[in-house]
């Protein structure tokens, strides 16, 4: 064996050599090449980022409330004609900026985590490579060949497995008690955080802020930490912002958290990382291409500051109010995701189309039962969709939306879909 | 199982050629009758092994409910007979005891007492499901179930449980009260018909609630006009939009004058749902229809009725909320197990406030009487999922036993072979076992 | 062994004869087959059905990636996309991986490498093939009824929502977990009481002592799988509430449960793995193996600490941070076990005489693969690296790494390498080679892309993605076919060889442990008289007479008269 330990030793060196380049140099290489979903709908770029100054009047929306006076306008009416501040920095392309192998990470706690994932990667390139050229270099040497025989060497070293037990051991201890420190560090939060409220369900996110507000993409100030209390309608959910290094799981009838606190301005990405069925890839997606796939999907908003972080809450919440109830029930429509499973085409999907031509008209049940097709009935199939269920179709698919919506914005969803009749 | 894979010996392309001088049961590939017991014996321990793992999961269960959820054990286990409990104890020790005795006389080649003990094991074990058919098929008719199918009648004084059919029916539970007793003993709660708020346990009696229209009468005074049954009961939602749209209707938390009023006429105004709700405990049920009754109660108290919420009657704009409660089956004297937590109601007083502050013992005692908390149905599935899976495994045992006597009755088992009646003892052993871990975790529970 | 018939020349030298017939002629028509109670044609129709389940899992797998070459819809919707993932993995991890080495090669190899006439329970050994085709079939019978859709791992509560055939696939699997623990069971005894004089504890091959390990696995783990799939299926149609948030029970305890097997399903499917290619290595090396005793109790140990690693898979679903850290930390000594393994077999590279069959070519294979496998767990097991990777293509290349690079690899290994000895048919060695290193540099090709995606945050399980991804997928799908169409011609490639390939010797690769001992294919009871155990992974007895043909020199005393004369 003396003559092994010279060769892993040099290898040692080489693999440094090589693999600190792929760690560092590889930053610069990042891959801002990829170009960044663009939705239909997509005001041209070039907003400033920090919009607050001339968005705070919202001049979008009081536009939007004039157009849209007449109600019954027809599917043609959904959504607003144009988009409010915050909206245009959600539209803003997903910051992608980082290494090759990961986006940049944008919370403050998170660059220890960082660390320790490039120092595992720089260690495991070491040792694959070693591994990797002394297999090689045997096979190449001791290759079978006329004439060649193996020679004989002792069939065990103690001193050589110990060595190679506790070194590994080492290893293991220190990244345990490296990751682990980190780790409680990434989960505890500090005392004082901006808390929302994130309520998943199949395929939406819904943020309500301190002041009410809802949305499905996630409006936070930088600089601050946030705090976020979750739990799920349904199935298990798993809320991760890659940029933010953040996962947490979502479930049902119990209440998990998580917290970052933001470093830089910009729109990141928001996914869905468990498993929760048809479009789990596509939770909280906002339009999608012709090909399914999913051109704006919601995401995590960062704010420059607190100031403009309250002024989105405050310019929201009066958007919320001043919509005339089926630009509401429009906005809605997307927002909490009903167009997950529903239409307004008239097309089925996992549940009936909103546009149907028997508004008004009495329809058969799949239990048979004869029903009025009217607000009643339209209500009671947000609030308690166990209830009744149209022929084809499963009762209590969708998940019941008691508590979760307000007054005004059941009556724009039941005008809205009224509005779609024809 | 393993007992069975070295058993008899026809069937499949074994040579069938036995080791000269032994056992006509002992298979080719063994050197002899030793080897084969040998590896016998030490397959069946590695599959008791699994069995335990196999149960293991259902124990910690067990455990996470329990610590997570102490309540519903101390109340849900009064549905558990000890009595019936014991005795399935006590059968299956003695089937033990039997099938280890099996063991003995086959190692001494004794056939008749083999084929007594094995008779014995399996009349035990029939006994054992006997009995569990009996407590089944009881919870099964109370609908004392698991899960989804969990929803009792569960009997006020905790005494006897009634049957389903004759005080369950209709849509209304009533109580019964005994003046003899002091206690309300007949009748029960439906689940479903209860709020299950801890805060707001309550005897429901028989109610008629209506809502009257009131008008003011040509003195000033109000007149009663036409009335309406009130079928709805108040949960927490309803009478969150019912003060939403009566206080704030035009203040609103969302949306301004103009546009909601549009919508209003486009759409329904959120209905005032007139509801009630049961009085909160401890409640007597007045008899407020029957005036002489009410005059004559014993001792001059009222005697049965209900307190809703809002009082008796209770007047709301131009609404009156008048209900209208059954005279209980016995018209008794006032409920002197209920009374003494609490004022006795005066006529057409509001909801009862306890004088004092409940100690554990008599908030316990008071809960058993209330209706189940949360979930309860948890600890009735892991009953039924252990008790179920054990009898299943009782249930298998009895199959190699009938298959044990009657190889036993051939006289396949000699003194050199007897491995199958040793290891399926074994078996049997970890069920009996098994069960003496599931008797005082589910039926001694305090 | 028979020595009489040895003839002078070295190079003609004919077969032994055999007295009797071997097992695949000794009796005829289906009813021997399907009755039999020979372990190794029990262990040939496990075989049969896991190639054919390899294949349809493969399918899958080519399906799937097949959509992913684009973002949005390339060949299927979502839903169906759903279904091929999740049966991909359902049939791969059941029934594939998990008795691809112990049921099938384990049953034909494990009794004779002993020196046994057969298992210990023959009759139970049939009985657990049966449950694993019933098993089998009502999961590939999920497909006609509805498909499945929870992913493999089967989460509630999606999985008690969701409108496909979870009760039909979780029946498959209660009964595919009983075939296992039967088989594991019945191996321990098998190794427990069937050793052969002269076959102490450490005299054992490691591949025997890696099945050990894997049996007790199988009969402690899987118990817990069984209950588990049991509740769920109650749950389905009996609504028990157990695992149902609405009525109170809790989706995270189902989640302990099924980890609490599958985390040492892992090891169950890796350990016979590590098994393999240590015999693969030795015998190809021309070397015994280093370090004997230190492999042999790293499979034990790993066995062991399997048992108590399940929650790392489970960081993030909302488990107490106690738990979390002694998790995580005891996740870390299962990579010690792992790393010693592999210094052991470089090491044993050393100053070998390195023949390259395509047994040896899987071996190497296996060793890069498995180390980088290993290298990438370590990311995983860091608790605060795992919060961004978990449930992200990072996490999907380890995993296919350690249960495909590794263990798929040495299986297909350890097929070519004891194909000839139960058969009795040579293999044709140049399209096993090509294929092997089609497989290797497939499988790079399509796994190491995945890494990079899922640190980029590149979720798993998901039909659509992102644009920036699609390079990563095209590559990887590039990737899957090339491994796809060279595991096709191996297999293909083997069942031709049943009747093309030239008669196999006794001893092809000159191997020192006691299946080679035994005649080719073996007989009934496997050996014609009691094997003799010479010394553990010596070869120097050991010599090449003629192109795959080794003969024991001290077995044949003309052969070492005619090598004196040829010194």
């Amino acid at each position: 064996m003396k003559r092994v330990l010279p060769i892993l030793i040099v290898l040692v060196v080489a693999s440094v050599a090589s693999g600190q380049p792929v760690v560092t140099g590889g930053s610069n290489a990042s891959s801002n090449t990829v170009a960044p979903p663009a939705g239909p709908e997509t005001s041209p770029p070039g907003l400033p980022q920090s919009g607050s100054a001339t968005g705070s009047n919202a001049p979008a929306t009081a536009a939007a409330l004039g157009s849209a006076a007449g109600s019954g306008a027809g599917s043609a009416a959904a959504g607003p004609k144009a988009k409010a501040w915050y909206d245009v920095l959600a539209d803003k392309p997903i910051e992608e900026e980082g290494t090759f192998f990961m986006p940049r990470a944008v919370n403050r706690v998170a660059d220890e985590s960082d660390l320790m994932f490039y120092s595992v990667l720089a260690l495991s390139i070491f040792f694959f490579a070693a591994i990797a050229i002394c297999t090689v270099y045997f096979v190449i040497k001791y290759r079978h060949r006329p004439g060649h025989k193996a020679e004989p060497s002792a069939a065990h070293n103690d001193t050589l497995e110990i060595t190679w037990t506790v070194i590994p051991t080492l290893i293991c201890v220190f990244l345990f008690w490296y990751g682990w420190q980190s780790y409680i560090r990434v989960v505890t939060p500090p005392q004082k955080a901006v808390e929302i409220d994130v309520l998943a369900w199949r395929w939406n996110w819904q943020f309500t802020h301190q002041n009410g507000v809802t949305d499905s993409d996630l409006h936070v100030p930088a600089g601050v930490p946030v705090r976020l209390v979750m739990t799920s309608k349904d199935v298990i959910h798993s809320f991760y912002a890659p940029a933010m290094r953040v996962k947490q799981d979502v479930l049902p009838r119990r209440f998990t958290y998580a917290w970052f606190d933001a470093t830089k301005p910009g729109t990141y990405r928001l996914t869905c990382a468990e498993y929760c069925g048809t479009s789990h890839a596509q939770m909280a997606c906002l339009a999608t291409d012709e090909t399914g796939h999913c051109t704006r999907r919601a995401v995590v908003v960062v704010h420059k500051d607190l100031a403009e972080y309250k002024k989105y809450l405050d310019d929201k919440l009066a958007d919320q109010m001043k919509l005339p109830p089926v630009e509401l029930g429009a906005l809605l429509y997307e927002k909490k995701g009903c167009n997950q499973c529903h239409t307004v085409d008239g097309s089925p999907k996992v549940g009936p189309s909103w546009k149907q031509p028997d508004w008004g008209k009495m329809i058969t049940m799949d239990d048979g039962q004869q029903v009025k097709m009217d607000e009643n009935y339209v209500k009671e199939s947000i609030l308690v969709p166990t209830a009744k269920a149209r022929p084809g179709f499963q009762k209590g698919a969708m998940p019941s939306f008691e508590g979760q919506l307000k007054d005004n914005e059941l009556a724009g969803l039941i005008a809205y879909i009224k509005s779609l009749k024809q | 199982m393993s007992a069975d894979s070295h058993g008899d010996d026809h069937g499949g392309d074994d040579h069938g050629h036995g080791h000269a001088g032994q056992s006509r049961f002992i298979q080719h590939h063994y050197d002899d009758a030793q080897h084969q017991f040998d590896s016998g014996k030490f397959g069946i321990w590695l599959f008791l092994a699994q069995e335990v793992l196999f149960f293991s999961a259902l124990f910690v269960a067990y455990v996470l409910y329990r610590v997570h959820h102490p309540e519903i054990y101390s109340y849900a286990h009064k549905w558990l007979d000890v009595k019936f409990g014991a005795i399935n104890t006590a059968v299956l020790i003695f089937s033990s005891l039997t099938a280890a005795w099996a063991v003995r006389a086959a190692q001494l080649g004794q056939r008749k007492l083999l084929i007594a003990c094995l008779a014995t094991t399996i009349l035990c074990a029939c006994t054992f499901l006997g009995i569990k058919y009996l407590e089944y098929s009881h919870k099964w008719h109370e609908q004392i179930l698991f899960g989804r199918y969990f929803d009792p009648c569960i009997s006020p004084g905790g005494e006897e449980l009634l049957t389903r059919k004759d005080k369950c029916a209709g849509t209304k539970s009533t109580v019964v009260f005994d003046a003899a007793a002091g206690k309300p003993t007949a009748g029960c709660f439906e689940i479903s018909k209860l709020d299950l708020d801890p805060n707001r346990v309550g005897i429901q009696a028989d109610c008629d609630v209506q809502e009257v229209k009131i008008s003011k009468g040509a003195d000033g005074k109000p007149v009663e006009g036409a009335s309406r049954p009130i079928t709805e009961r108040c949960t927490d939602e309803l009478v969150e939009l019912l003060e939403r749209t009566e206080g704030g209707a035009h203040v609103g938390d969302m949306g301004t004058h103009e546009t909601t009023k549009e919508a209003e006429s486009d759409k329904k105004v959120p209905q005032k749902f007139p509801c009630w709700r049961p009085a909160y405990q401890p409640a007597v049920c007045l008899d407020l229809t029957d005036a002489d009754k009410r005059a004559h109660g014993v001792g001059g108290k009222p005697t049965a009725g209900i307190l809703v919420e809002y009082g008796d009657e209770e007047e709301r704009l131009d609404v009156k909320i008048k209900a209208t409660c059954k005279a209980p089956a016995v018209a008794v004297a006032p409920v002197d197990a209920l009374a003494d937590r609490a004022n006795t109601p005066a006529e057409g007083t509001k909801a009862v406030e306890p004088v004092h502050e409940l100690s554990t013992h008599e908030e316990q005692e008071l809960e058993s009487l209330g209706p189940p908390p949360e979930h309860t149905n948890m600890f009735l599935t892991i009953y039924f999922a252990m008790t179920g899976l054990h009898g299943v495994h009782v249930f298998v045992g009895i199959l190699v036993f009938i298959w044990l006597l009657y190889r036993a009755i051939r006289g396949d088992f000699t003194p050199d072979y007897f491995g199958p009646i040793d290891f399926s003892a074994l078996y049997w052993h970890i069920v009996d076992l098994i069960w003496i871990f599931l008797f005082p975790l589910l039926y001694l529970i305090h | 062994m028979a020595t009489e018939t040895f003839p002078e020349s070295l190079k003609t030298l004919p077969q032994a004869p055999v007295s009797e017939p071997d097992f695949l002629h000794i009796t005829k028509g289906w009813k021997s087959w399907a009755f039999t109670l020979d372990h190794k044609r029990i262990g040939m129709m496990y075989l049969f059905g896991i190639l054919f389940s390899l294949i349809l899992g493969g399918t899958f797998a080519l399906l799937l990636r097949t959509e992913l070459w684009a973002p949005g819809k390339t060949i299927v919707g979502a839903d169906t996309y759903n279904q091929f993932f999740t049966l991909h993995g359902a049939i791969m991890v059941f029934l594939v991986i998990i008795p691809g080495i112990p049921a099938a090669l384990g049953n034909i190899i494990m009794p004779i490498q002993l020196g046994a006439p057969d298992v210990a329970f023959p009759r139970l050994n049939l009985a657990s093939f049966y449950l694993w085709c019933s098993g089998a079939l009502l999961l590939v019978l999920t497909i006609p009824f509805g498909g499945l859709d929870t992913g493999w791992t089967l989460y509630t509560p999606y999985s008690l929502e969701t409108k496909t055939a979870v009760m039909v696939a979780t029946s498959g699997v209660f009964l595919l977990g009983f075939s296992s623990i039967f088989t594991g069971l019945n191996f321990l005894v098998t190794i427990h009481k069937f050793r052969p004089q002269g076959m102490g504890w450490f005299q054992l091959p490691l591949n025997i002592w890696a099945i050990y390990g894997t049996a007790i696995m199988q009969v402690l783990a899987t118990p817990v799988l069984g209950i588990t799939v049991l509740l769920l299926t109650v749950e389905r149609f009996g609504h028990i509430g157990i695992f149902d948030p609405t009525l109170g029970g809790d989706p995270v305890l189902f989640q302990h449960f099924f980890w609490f097997y599958s985390h040492p399903a892992v090891y169950i499917m890796i350990i016979p793995g590590m098994g393999v290619v240590s015999e693969l290595v030795s015998t190809y090396a021309r070397k015994p193996i280093f370090g004997y005793r230190f492999i042999a109790y790293s499979s034990l140990s790993l066995a062991l600490l399997s048992f108590l690693v399940w929650g790392h898979h489970m960081f993030v679903s909302g488990q107490s941070r106690l738990a979390n850290m002694v998790f995580s930390a005891l996740t870390f000594t299962v990579g010690i076990p792992s790393a010693i393994k592999v210094f052991n077999w470089v090491a044993t590279l050393y100053k070998a005489d390195i023949r390259l069959k395509t047994g040896m070519i899987y071996a190497l294979s296996f060793i890069l693969l498995f180390t980088i496998g290993g290298l990438t767990g370590l990311f995983l097991g860091i608790l605060s690296v795992d919060v961004h990777l978990h449930d992200t293509y990072f996490v999907v290349a380890h995993f296919h790494y350690v249960m495909m690079g590794s263990t798929l690899v040495a299986f297909l290994g350890a097929l070519h390498h004891w194909w000839p000895k139960f058969t009795g048919r040579m293999y044709n060695e140049k399209v096993g080679q090509t294929c092997g290193l089609g497989v290797f540099f497939g499988f790079n090709i399509t796994f190491l892309p995945q890494f990079v995606m899922g640190a980029r945050g590149m979720p798993r399980r998901y039909w659509d993605y992102d644009p920036q991804y699609q390079i990563f997928h095209q590559i990887s799908t590039i990737g899957a076919f090339i491994l796809g169409i060279s595991i096709f011609i191996t297999v293909i490639s083997l069942i031709s060889s049943l009747w093309t390939g030239k008669k196999a010797a006794r001893n092809p690769w000159g191997g020192s442990s006691l299946e080679w001992q035994a005649p080719t294919p073996p007989t009934l009871y496997n050996f014609e008289k009691p094997p003799v155990v010479h010394e553990l992974y010596n070869y120097d007895d050991l010599v090449e007479v003629a192109e795959d043909r080794w003969e024991r020199l001290s077995d044949a005393p003309e052969l070492q008269e005619a090598k004196k004369e040829a010194h």
